[in-house]
């Protein structure tokens, strides 16, 4: 009886080897798969800024390349944002991304507001709640101007923030 | 842990109990005598679970298709933390698996495992050996790079060997005829789907047979020690050894033993393995700078399926007998040796249950035995003489060296760039220092050679008196073509071999190999002529920078003023320093604004405006003939784009001027 609890023992401790050469691994493995798709803040010249309506805001989409784990993709657009150029000549950036479930918000000249089709959330021109299911505003990007050849060109920062929460926490 | 109350309570709601008795065959009656014989299936088991667990792993990340396949698995190589061990249990451990059923039904035949009433057990278990062999084969091509490729290429060519059913199963397992993403889909199917479920019922089926064989023997075992049953046990009878030991713990600690050796052994091959793999390699053979170290090359190169990047097939180890005996029969033969005798194989291996019928049991055992090791080792024998024929080719080494060059470059153009979504064969097909050489030995290689080779490191050969010899190029070295020191050897002798030497074997050769350029180099250069060494130093200099190579130093002051001195004429001084009139200069034939402030000259002789250079290399070779190059005088034919294609033009201009990324740029 003794050599049985012995040999128990033996297994139990065997058993565990082969779990762990299985386990440590896995763990690795999947955990490391989940850190992609993080996006680092950068800086997109959009555009002139005499070329800006004032009051007007318009869509400019964000193009660059895209990296998707193993794939690399020639640049092309992978998101917007919406500028707006003040009476006196400041400007604001917000990403398109609605912060309540992601979707692209729009904006129709003559109404004053921007309206996300999805779940009707509407903002104001400021980016502040108007009405609807989102718990933040509109999410705002910073920007600078830089002179390029002699002209004022906007630069935004792009970046993306987790949608649903109230906070607005940069996403990654 | 559960109390033993709560356990009583799960237990009489479920019978959990009898259930993981049934399962993990806690009172398992096991033999006496081969206690350590037995414990290869259940080694078997374990690593069988381990691929099912490695492989779910890598099915998070990898991806069956073309465009995708090879990029997936170098992102679980390179970028996954242990990606590169998970990956290489699953390799390994599945070869390690070919070798323990190898090894376990060589233990069930001299343990007579297949004797009445067994026979069905060792049928199971041949069959869950080929779904093995099945799984490693299909294993293989997934990350679909030119060694899985090639070699999936021959085993479903021999799968369409087969008579009758042959071409159909071949186009079912592919997809159609061709090789693409339908091979890769329904591979991917059949290795995660169809064949591991196959295993899967078919070791249910085994090991229900197995239990009901053991409990056979128990009841025979009791009955006879039970001395209120009137029934003896012969004394030969060899249920008399047997013990009703219960497989846990007994047998569970030894099978444990096995697995975790065998996976130690597994783990010891993936870390040796890179320098084991790698060690006919000598890349500077094919004069190839590797771009990453040999042990950080984790996968072979991408498969590139117009077979532009040359690579070997090779089937994989357990097939290659086959493979090498289709070389050794005649070629009406083949078909009985890759269709037919796979089967023979397997049939005499069927049969061994039934030798004893014939041959009585110790004959019929010794027969199967000695066919089984026979068998083994004729077909080692056959595998190792296929391999050693191989490797002892005599271009092996450098082949071998190219494949793992490419792969190197492959992995490092997808670390630097990412895989383009058109695919990863794109990598090494846009690349001029991959393509190059190889347009290099397709185009130019039938009269120019590159360093005396071909531009991959292989002698261009030709048939002399019926034997194959070194063949005499027909036209100049083109290493280092444009380059200041290339420039000044030609001047100092262009009728050497190295040049226009051999010129004169082809028609109109003979015109250039006594033609101007080198009654010029007869007149004015060696020790009689005027010009010193550094006169054509500086002219070679001058006339190289046209060619803006990628590291070319800015000439100096004097350099330049000499250079234009010689090709000019003008202000020339002799080697004592004396101005002197000097007739033999460069622009009475040839143009180069840099080198001839009047540009009066040029017209005879090929223009040197921009020589070596892109656009010079391009123009020349699509027209050698044309006004301002050969003219009349051209003796090349010209590469138009039905010929050579822009792109590849482009590549091979690119590579012959050195033209592509390097790893040291990156710092
Ligand atoms: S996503 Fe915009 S309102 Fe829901």
């Amino acid at each position: 009886m003794r050599r049985r609890k012995f040999l128990k023992y033996c297994t139990g401790v065997l058993g565990a080897v082969y779990a762990t050469v299985l386990a440590v691994p896995g763990l690795g493995f999947l955990l490391s798969t989940l850190k992609r798709g993080q996006l680092k803040e950068q800086k997109y010249q959009l555009a002139k800024l005499d070329d800006l309506e004032p009051g007007v805001p318009q869509r400019f989409s964000i193009i660059d390349q895209r990296v998707d784990a193993w794939t690399k993709y020639p640049s092309g657009p992978i998101g917007s944002v919406w500028l707006t150029k003040a009476q006196d000549g400041t400007i604001t950036a917000f990403s398109s991304t609605c912060p309540h479930l992601g979707c692209v918000i729009d904006y129709v000249p003559g109404d004053e507001e921007f309206f996300c089709p999805c779940h009707a959330a509407t903002f104001q021109p400021d980016g502040g709640t108007v009405s609807g299911p989102q718990l933040r505003g509109m999410d705002e990007l910073k920007t600078s101007l830089k002179k390029v050849r002699g002209e004022q060109w906007v630069e935004v920062e792009y970046q993306k923030f987790e949608p649903g929460i109230a906070e607005k926490k940069a996403l990654g | 842990m559960l109390s033993e109350k709560t356990k009583q309570w799960i237990d009489e709601r479920t019978g959990y109990k009898n259930f993981f008795h049934a399962i993990f065959l806690l009172n398992f009656p096991t033999k006496r005598r081969s206690r350590w014989q037995n414990i290869w299936g259940g080694a078997l088991v374990l690593l069988m679970l381990l691929e099912i667990v490695t492989g779910t792993l890598l099915m998070t990340v990898y991806s069956p298709s073309e465009a995708a396949a090879w990029g997936s698995v170098h992102y679980i190589e390179t970028q996954v933390d242990l990606g590169w061990f998970v990956r290489g249990l699953h390799h390994y451990v599945a070869h390690m698996m070919i070798v323990a059923v190898i090894i376990h039904i060589f233990l069930v035949i001299i343990s007579a495992g297949y004797r009445k009433p067994k026979e069905f057990i060792y049928w199971t278990s041949l069959l869950i050996g080929g779904v093995i062999v099945g799984l490693t084969i299909t294993g293989n091509p997934l990350p679909w790079d030119q060694k899985g490729y090639w070699s999936y290429q021959i085993e479903t060519g021999i799968a369409g060997t087969m008579p009758v059913i042959g071409s159909s199963l071949r186009s079912i397992i592919v997809g159609g005829s061709e090789f693409g993403n339908l091979t890769l889909t329904r591979l991917y199917t059949i290795h995660v789907i169809v064949l591991p479920v196959l295993a899967i019922l078919l070791f249910t089926i085994h090991m229900a047979l197995v239990r009901r064989d053991r409990l056979r023997t128990m009841k025979i075992k009791e009955a006879a020690d039970d001395p209120e049953i009137d029934f003896e046990l012969d004394d030969d009878d060899p249920v008399k050894d047997e013990i009703t030991q219960p497989y846990w713990p007994y047998q569970t600690t030894r099978t444990l033993v096995l697995t975790l050796i065998l996976i130690g052994i597994v783990i010891l091959q993936m870390v040796v393995y890179p320098t084991l793999k790698n060690q006919h390699v000598a890349p500077e053979l094919a004069e190839w700078e590797m771009d990453m170290p040999l042990s950080e090359i984790k996968l072979e190169a991408p498969a590139v399926s117009d077979s532009s990047i040359p690579f070997i097939a090779r089937p994989e180890w357990f097939v290659r007998f086959l493979f090498e005996l289709r070389h050794m029969v005649p070629k009406e033969l083949e078909v009985l040796v890759t269709a037919v005798l796979p089967g023979v194989l397997l049939a005499i291996l069927i049969m061994v249950p039934f030798y004893e019928k014939f041959f009585g049991e110790k004959w019929g055992q010794r027969l199967a035995i000695a066919v089984y090791v026979g068998g083994l080792v004729i077909i080692s024998g056959i595998s190792w003489y296929s391999v050693k024929t191989e490797r002892s080719a005599p271009d092996y080494a450098l082949k071998r060296s190219q494949e793992i060059a490419y792969a190197a470059r492959a992995s490092w153009l997808a670390k630097e760039n990412g895989v383009p979504p058109e695919g990863p064969a794109s990598l090494l097909r846009n690349d001029p220092k991959s393509m190059g050489p190889l347009i290099f030995a397709r185009h130019c290689g039938v009269c120019h050679t590159w360093n005396g080779h071909d531009g991959t490191g292989l002698n261009i050969m030709e048939m002399k008196d019926g034997k194959k010899v070194k063949a005499t190029p027909r036209a100049s070295d083109l290493a280092g073509f444009a380059s200041k020191e290339w420039i000044a050897e030609f001047l100092t002798d262009p009728t050497a071999p190295k040049f226009f030497g051999h010129l004169g074997s082809s028609k109109g050769g003979d015109a250039i190999l006594h033609g101007d350029m080198s009654d010029w180099a007869d007149s004015y250069v060696g020790p009689e002529g005027v010009l010193s060494k550094e006169d054509i130093e500086a002219v070679s200099a001058l006339i190289a920078r046209e060619a803006k190579h990628r590291n070319a130093e800015p000439l100096s002051e004097a350099v330049m003023k000499r250079g234009v001195s010689v090709f000019s004429g003008i202000d020339f001084k002799d080697k004592s320093g004396k101005v002197v009139d000097f007739d033999g200069y460069c622009a009475q034939c040839h143009a180069m604004k840099a080198g001839d402030p009047e540009e009066e000259g040029g017209g005879a002789a090929p223009d040197l405006n921009g020589y070596g250079s892109d656009k010079w290399l391009s123009d020349f070779i699509r027209n050698p003939g044309a006004e301002h190059f050969y003219s009349d005088k051209n003796i090349m034919p010209a590469f138009e784009e039905s010929k050579l294609s822009q792109h590849d033009l482009n590549l091979l201009v690119n590579w012959m001027r050195g033209e592509w990324r390097r790893p040291e740029e990156e710092k």
